[in-house]
Order: structure tokens, then sequence, then C-alpha cells
């Protein structure tokens, strides 16, 4: 059924389809709303999840972490400044193979004091083998929830979801929510084997010599390579039950393209605009949507850029004297390819600066008109 | 995946226990019994929580007999003192402080012969001991000296002893059978009072080994101003003497009183009763004022007219009645004592007419009969701090206690704590110990403050100072609200028409009760707080119900003493 949500509303809801059954949170700007509507849930008796307050980020996550370890379904939220405080938590519940699913809201990091939109706080995290989806709409996101418990469950990689912060978890789009039958028919219930058990006990993670600790590191990077396979077997079979996927990545006219666009999250949406006034103009632009950040999905974006002579990534984030951080991924994943593209890698709309069909296409026009600077240096674009 | 053999690796059965974490340890917790707040705090040195931990059981003759090692006077002082034990009851913040006076009280009206909860007495000595002066701090050295095996004399001036407490202390906060009973210890323990005896000569006491001047503040100040002789016009401790001996005058309609101390109070209050309007007039603002905040709040709540910021300038005797001119104040600089100097402001005259006009100004010792070298200023006997002792060459076993010597802190309570003190040190002195009294007397004393432990003195003196909590201590994370007992009072309009108690009091299961809410500070009540607390499992439960402390695990983090809600774990340093 259709329904007006902000982008953290529709994730409570997706959380609340998903029966959940345990949640830690601590509040933070701008995803408040998601655990605040799902604390309301649960006095109410909608949903039947145990929500406990904690008093910081580093404690939700471990909470999750131990409840996700006695075999239930786990959720938290967080942003920014928030996220940075679980790091810890992040390495260890991806190191004990809990499939816990948290929703990022991608804000600045501080200093200065900052609230909008910004991915350098999930990015910086992206070595703690999370796997990342980075949503367009509110219906991703619901969607992409849903689908994170699946994914994750079947893995045991957790998964972190991210929004832009206000653009949308603050902005309401029309969204269709499913029915409870249906999201019981697509995400069954979580039964692990392997948990915390009185009756046998056992503990996970103890001290563990070199031979043991890398047979589990590569398991892990085996699991998170399986998320490619398998978070498009689940999108498609999403695609079947609701009518709708939403695919690793989404290509827009980049068929015989001179230049294509990457983006993700919101900017997606507007660099669509921008392509099609460029293609009114003439122009040979097409665009890419990166969905799934981690694992990077080299091979499909390779395909997808096919023979472009050019790429520009455009990153609303920074990793300090590297540049944009979609942009190097792509650079290093193209490196063993037979793909190559001159790539420009421009960041802009740091700290919330607004990207607009405007800035893209102007963005655009500087790279068919350019060559890409000299050694990888980022391009600066207000 | 291959997921079974990712949980071979990832998970173990390897018993932890392996790890012998004790050895990390730099600082062990050990249970450490501290006194509380409460009795650091006592003027008198009474064992708070141990009489009222046995109040709460229920075994309310060892409660008092609790009491009685420390204090002789529990149904006076449950009446009269100012509790600065309440004020820093751990329960402050929680609900409200545990009312250990009115349980005090309880348990000192109870027994009808209380003579059956003294202590027992120390074998008798050859010494004998003057005591001049029956007001508290007189009463707690005679009692003290007493059971140290001494004999005792009293020497007091007037025709029944107490004091202060009969003299000055209107029957509404202090009735005499109460007293009466109090006082039941000095027939008891043998001590010969001599009533109707003032001593104006030390060489009378010649033959004592010991003395104790005990003599209280009885020369009231007077006005300096024009007509201060005036008929209508009463010293306000010869106001409440009359009262408090069954001649009080007729106050007429309008009883003006110049002061803002307890004398002032009481003198407001007992002129109420005796059907006067009663206006209370003080030169400094109502936050100056020295009187007890329990006195003001219920001055005020009998209806006491206060005006503040007002000082006397001259009394105009007329036929029947009296006319007081006054002068408004504003408030200067701060004098030597650090209070700020009220100053006349020009042109703010006006006058009050009063029948009876009853100053309360203060105080001082009558001791121009001593010798100069025995006397500091304003009259106060000069006696050291910390013994009591006159410090003289002139004559050897001289001590002073209560208002006599005190230039401050003038209440009941610390009288009696003064005068425990003065006893304790004149038993060191009869034993040729001087040299160390102040070594023996600090060892004696609850956490660095005044209050001293007469029980620690006979059964065995610690090896150094007694220990108390510190506020940061008490955890009130883990103490749950209880109700407090409701304290009762007579109705205001009930109070005023005559001189019954104003506090009702409790009974027995009322105090029980209230007993119960004491958190027990410094003590372990086996709750079982640090063993819910400890991360390592270090905590067990001992055969006693309170804690063992695992050494082969614990690692010394201290969580144990943080969550401790009473603070009765102490971290102690290993040796290495």
């Amino acid at each position: 059924m259709k329904q007006l949500l902000m982008g953290d509303h529709a994730v409570s809801r997706a959380v609340g389809l998903a029966r959940v059954d345990f949640i830690a949170a601590y509040p933070i700007t701008p995803q408040t709303l998601i655990v605040e509507e799902l604390s309301e849930m649960a006095a109410r008796g909608d949903i039947h999840t145990r929500f406990v307050k904690v008093e910081s980020e580093h404690t939700a996550l471990a909470a999750c972490m131990g409840a996700s370890m006695t075999g239930v379904r786990t959720f938290t939220a967080t942003a920014s400044q928030g996220l940075l405080l679980m790091h810890e938590i992040l390495h260890w519940a991806a190191g004990a193979r809990t499939p816990i699913v948290m929703v990022n809201v991608n804000r600045a990091i501080a200093p200065p004091w900052n609230l909008w939109s910004e991915q350098t706080d999930s990015l910086a995290q992206r070595d703690t083998g999370w796997l990342q989806f980075y949503c367009e709409n509110n219906q991703d996101v619901l969607d992409t929830t849903l689908q994170a418990f699946k994914i994750a469950e079947r893995t045991l990689v957790p998964a972190m979801l991210v929004l832009d912060a206000f653009i949308l978890s603050h902005t309401t789009e029309p969204v269709d929510v499913p029915e409870q039958a249906e999201a019981d028919a697509f995400l069954p219930p979580y039964s692990p084997r392997h948990i915390l058990d009185t009756d046998a006990p056992r503990a996970f993670g103890s001290i563990t010599g070199a031979d043991d600790y890398f047979e589990l590191k590569r398991l892990r990077h085996e699991s998170m390579r399986d998320v490619l396979a398998i978070a498009a077997e689940v999108d498609a079979d999403f695609e079947t039950r609701f009518g709708r996927g939403h695919g690793l990545i989404k290509p827009y006219r980049c068929e015989d393209a001179e230049l294509v666009i990457v983006t993700s999250g919101t900017t997606s949406s507007t660099a669509r605009a921008a392509v099609d006034a460029l293609r009114e103009q003439g122009r040979a632009v097409g665009m890419i949507n990166v969905r799934l950040f981690r694992p990077f999905p080299g091979e499909l974006l390779a395909r997808a850029i096919g023979s472009a002579p050019k790429v520009a990534v455009i990153d609303r984030n920074l990793c300090v004297g590297l540049g944009g951080i979609f942009a190097q991924e792509l650079r290093a994943d193209l490196y063993g390819r037979d793909v190559r593209p001159e790539v420009f890698g421009f960041v802009t709309g740091l700290g919330g600066g607004d990207i607009t069909p405007a800035s893209v296409s102007a963005m655009a026009g500087h790279a068919l008109a350019n060559t890409p600077p000299a050694d990888n240096a980022p391009i600066w674009w207000k | 995946m291959r997921r079974d053999r990712l949980f071979e690796l990832l998970g173990t059965t390897t018993d932890t226990r392996a790890n012998a974490t004790g050895t990390w340890r730099y600082f062990r917790p050990v249970l450490a019994d501290r006194q509380p707040l409460c009795a650091a705090e006592c003027p008198a040195g009474n064992n708070i929580r141990e009489f009222v931990r046995l109040a709460a059981e229920g075994d309310l003759r060892a409660a008092l007999a609790a009491i009685k090692k420390e204090n002789p006077l529990p149904a006076t002082c449950g009446r009269v003192c100012h509790h600065p034990c309440t004020g820093v009851c751990s329960r402050n913040g929680v609900d409200r402080p545990v009312a250990v006076n009115l349980i005090e009280r309880m348990l000192g009206d109870m027994a009808p012969e209380h003579s059956a909860c003294l202590p027992a007495p120390r074998d008798t000595t050859d010494k004998a001991v003057a005591v001049i002066g029956s007001g508290p701090a007189g009463l707690a050295c005679a009692y003290h000296a007493a059971l140290l095996g001494h004999t005792v004399t009293i020497f007091e001036a007037e025709a029944a002893p107490g004091g202060m407490l009969r003299y000055g202390i209107p029957a509404y906060r202090l009735p005499r059978e109460k007293l009466d009973a109090d006082l039941h210890f000095i027939d008891a323990l043998g001590i010969e009072l001599r009533t109707g005896r003032p001593i104006r000569d030390l060489k009378e006491l010649d033959g004592y080994d010991a003395v104790c001047l005990a003599l209280g503040a009885h020369a009231s100040r007077r006005l300096d101003i024009p007509g201060r002789d005036a008929p209508q016009v009463w010293g306000g401790l010869s106001f409440l003497r009359a009262v408090n001996t069954g001649a009080a005058p007729k106050p007429g309609s309008r009883a003006v009183i110049i002061g803002g101390g307890n004398t002032a109070m009481d003198c407001a209050r007992a002129a109420l009763r005796l059907g006067a309007h009663a206006t209370v007039c003080y030169r400094r603002a109502r936050e100056d004022m020295p009187a007890l905040p329990d006195e003001i709040a219920e001055a005020v709540a009998e209806g006491v007219a206060f005006e503040f910021q007002v000082m006397p300038s001259g009394i105009e005797p007329r036929d029947r009645d009296a006319r007081v001119e006054f002068i408004r104040t504003q408030m200067g600089e701060p004098g030597p004592d650090g209070r700020r100097h009220p100053e006349p402001v020009p042109g703010s005259k006006f006058a009050l007419d009063a029948d009876i006009v009853i100053t309360a100004l203060g105080e001082t010792p009558e001791s121009g009969w001593l010798p100069g070298e025995f006397i500091a200023g304003e009259g106060a006997v000069a006696a050291d701090g910390v013994t009591g002792m006159v410090n003289t060459e002139a004559r050897r076993g001289l001590f002073a206690a209560g208002d006599a010597s005190a230039r401050d802190a003038r209440t009941v309570s610390h009288a009696i704590g003064a005068g425990k003190r003065a006893a304790l040190a004149m038993d060191i002195f009869l034993n040729g110990e001087t040299e160390i009294a102040g070594d023996i007397l600090a060892r004696i004393t609850v956490g660095g403050g005044q209050s001293l432990c007469s029980r620690m003195y006979r059964d065995g003196l610690p090896r150094a100072p007694v220990a108390a909590v510190a506020a940061l201590d008490i955890n009130r994370a883990h103490v749950t609200p209880a109700d407090p007992v409701a304290i009762r009072h007579l109705e205001p309009e009930e109070r005023v028409k005559g001189f019954d108690e104003v506090n009702t009091g409790w009974d027995a299961e009322d105090a029980a009760a209230e007993a119960r809410r004491c958190l027990r500070c410094g003590s372990c009540t086996a709750c079982g707080t640090c063993l819910l607390f400890c991360p390592d499992i270090s905590v067990i439960q001992g055969a006693d119900g309170r804690p063992d402390f695992d050494r082969e695990y614990c690692k010394g983090c201290g969580i144990c003493l943080r969550e401790c809600p009473r603070g009765a774990i102490a971290l102690v340093e290993e040796e290495k």
C-alpha cells in the first residue's frame, strides 16, 4: 500500500516488517526519527521487539552484537559521530559473523560541526567488513532494508544501509509498503545453528593463533565476495514478488556514451536529470548509480562503462590526501581489467553542499572538454 | 560456505579459567568497615549506625544501650538537637534523610528505668572529679567521668539540674518530665549533685583531682541605647527563666523581641503562648539569622511576625507600655567576623509600641570570678581545642566545656560532645598521660571531625583515627526511594494555646520503619551489588553472606568499590 513516508520512517517500517527481535539504540540527528518511531511501535506493542536505550553508540552496537549471538534478529541506526564511536564494534560484529543490519544516515563529520549530507562517515568504515548499500530514494530505502536482513543472514556478513542526511532522511516521498504477510513470505525467521547457548556453552572469538586467524579472515573475504551473487539473487527474488528491483548498479543511457557519470545516493537522481538535459543538447552522456559499494561491483561497472572513453565519478566524500573514495575504488578495480577510460574524480557537496542538475552538467562539460589532472588529483567542484 | 568450519575456528570450548588474571592486579579490594557520614558529623559522638540498626531490628534496649555508651541525654537530644546528621545522610537526594533525631527520641523516652540501659562503669578509681554546672556540658562530663570509675560531684548554682535545658528551652520543645527522665543517671551512677551551690572561688575545689568548668553562658548582652532599663524591658534569658519556672510575666498584647538567635525565637514563641502578638526585630536580613532553621520555621508557622534590618535606637517608657524607636539598616561591608555589618539609614526612624520588650542579643559566660589568666576574649574560658584543658601553670587538672569556652557552635549537642571530650581528657590526665592526650583523642575521632567515640576509649583504642566514608563513596543509583515516616506536629493553631510539646514524636513501630531506611553507610550489608557488577566473576558470596574476593582472578579494577551503595569496599595496594 502506497504511503507518504520520510526516509527515516521508511526504515522503521521496514524494520517492523522484518520482525526484528532486538534493538539497542542511541539517538543522533538525523537518524533519531528511525529509532524514535521504532521505540513507539515497540511500546505500543505494534512490534514485538525488545528495545533497549543505551548510553552510547558503542554500547548500542555491542548490545546488538551480543543479542545477535544468541540467535535473534537485531537492528540499530546511527550517523556520523555515532558511527565513528561504534568503529571498534563494527570490526567485532563483522568478525563475529553477526548478521546485524544497521542504517547509517550519511552526515558530515566534525569538526567543524555540520549536520548535512556527506558520505565520508560510512566510507571511512569500508575496511571493517560490513557490506554497504547506498540508497537513492525512499522506496530504495525500504526495499533495501528488507533485502539486507536476508543477504546478511545468508552470508553472515553484517549490512550497513546508507541514506543521505535530510535529503532522504527527512524528505517525504510516496513509498509502496508491503503487507506483513508478503514480507514474511520474502524474509523467513532467522534461525542460526551456532549461537551462544548456556546448555552447550562455548565462547566465540577467543585468543587465536596466526594460522587459524588467517583462515578466518579468508573465510570472511570469501563470504563478502559471495555477497555479489547473493545480493543480486535476493534483488531478483524481490522483483519477482514485489514488482520492483533496484540492481547492484543501475546504468542509464550508457550505450554509446562518450562520458559515463558514476554517482551514488540521491546524487544519482540528480545525475539522471542532467544526463537527459545533456542528451537533449546532443551530448553522448550516460550515468550509473552505484547501489552496492562493498563488495565493490567492479565487474558490473566495467561492463556498464564498456568502451566509454571517459568516466566522471562524483564523490560527496573525501579521503584526505587521496581524493574521492568511489573514484579511488573504481580506478583500483579497473586497473586489472581491459576497460581503460580516463577517470575524472570530482569532489563536491561536502558538508551538505547542493549538487544540482546544473552542477552535474557543468562537471560533465568539464570532463568532456579536458583531460584528467595529473596523478589522479581530485577536481574540487563547488 | 563452509559454515561448520567457520564456527569450528571461531568458537572454542576451552575453559577461560586457565588464565589466572589475578596476577595482573596492582590493587585488591577489601571490605572496609568505616563510620558513616552522620556519625562523623554528630557533635555528641553518637554511634548512629549501630543504634539505628538495632532499632530497625526491633532490639530497642540494645539500641538505647548503644546510645548510652556515648550520650546520656537521648530524650533531650531527640528533641532539641539541630540534627546535622540528617544534613549529610546519604538518603538526601533519594527521598528524605533518615530522621535519626526522632528515632533517638523514641528510644530515650522508652525505658522508664533508664539505668537498665546504662553502660557498666569501670572499676572505681581513687580520683575525685568536680564539675561546675549541670547544663548539657556538665552533665555529659559528669556522666563519662563516672563511667570511667571516678567519684564525681556536680556543683549547680540553681535549685535544679539542667542549665539551659531547664531554664532556657521552653517546655513546648523539651517537656520537663522528659528532661528529668534523662537525668536519672545521676542517681544511678552515684554522682553527687549539689544544687543551690554556686562556686565563686576555685580554692573551694582544691580537694578534687580534676575540675571541669561547665559554666555555660548566662550573662545576657544589654542594649546600649537610652531607655534600656525601662521596666518593660526584659533580658531574654531572664524572661525564659521566668517562663520555665512558672513565674512568667504577663506580656500584654504586644511583645517586641530584639535579636535573631534561638533565644529570640524561644522568647517570641513563649510570648505568643502567653497571649501576646510577637514581633521579632533583627538588625540584619533573614538569611543572616543565627537561629536554627527549624526554630525559625516553627516561629513563622506559629504566627511570629518579623521585621528585618531594623535596629532599636531608644526606648521610651510610658504609663503602661513603651515606645521603641527603631532605625532601618542597610547591609555594609563584612566585619572582622565575616558577617555583613548593619549600618543605620539616615532619616529612616519609625516606632513600635510594646507592652514588653525582650532583648536576646547573645550571652557571655559569667566568668568574672575566675583569675584573668584563665579567660580569653568576651569572658570565654581559654581552653585547648583538643583536650579542653585550661592550660596554665597556676592550676593543673582544670578543664572547660560547653558555652563557657566555645566561641561558636553553641548548641546542646556540641556541649555534650565537649563535656565528653573533657571527661576523657581528664581521665588521660589522671592517668598521668597528658602528653599523649592529643594522640589518644585523635585515634577515637571519627572522620577528622569533632565526633569522639567513648566506646573505643574504653573497649580498645584503634591504631589510627577512625575513618569515615566520603560522600563520593556512596552510590545512590542502587538506592530505591522508600516512603519516609511522616513527622507529626500539633496543628499550628493548637500549638500556641499552651506549652504542650509541638513535635508529637513516634512510637516504636514508626521509629523502626524509619530506621529500616538507613543505608548503613560504611558497612557491608551483604546486598550483593558487588557480586552482580564484577566483570570477572571474582566476587563470590562468602559463608556469612558478605562478599569474598577471588584473588586468583580479581584484576583489581575497582568496579565493586564504585558500585557499592554504601562505601564498604576499599582498594589496598598490593605489596610487590
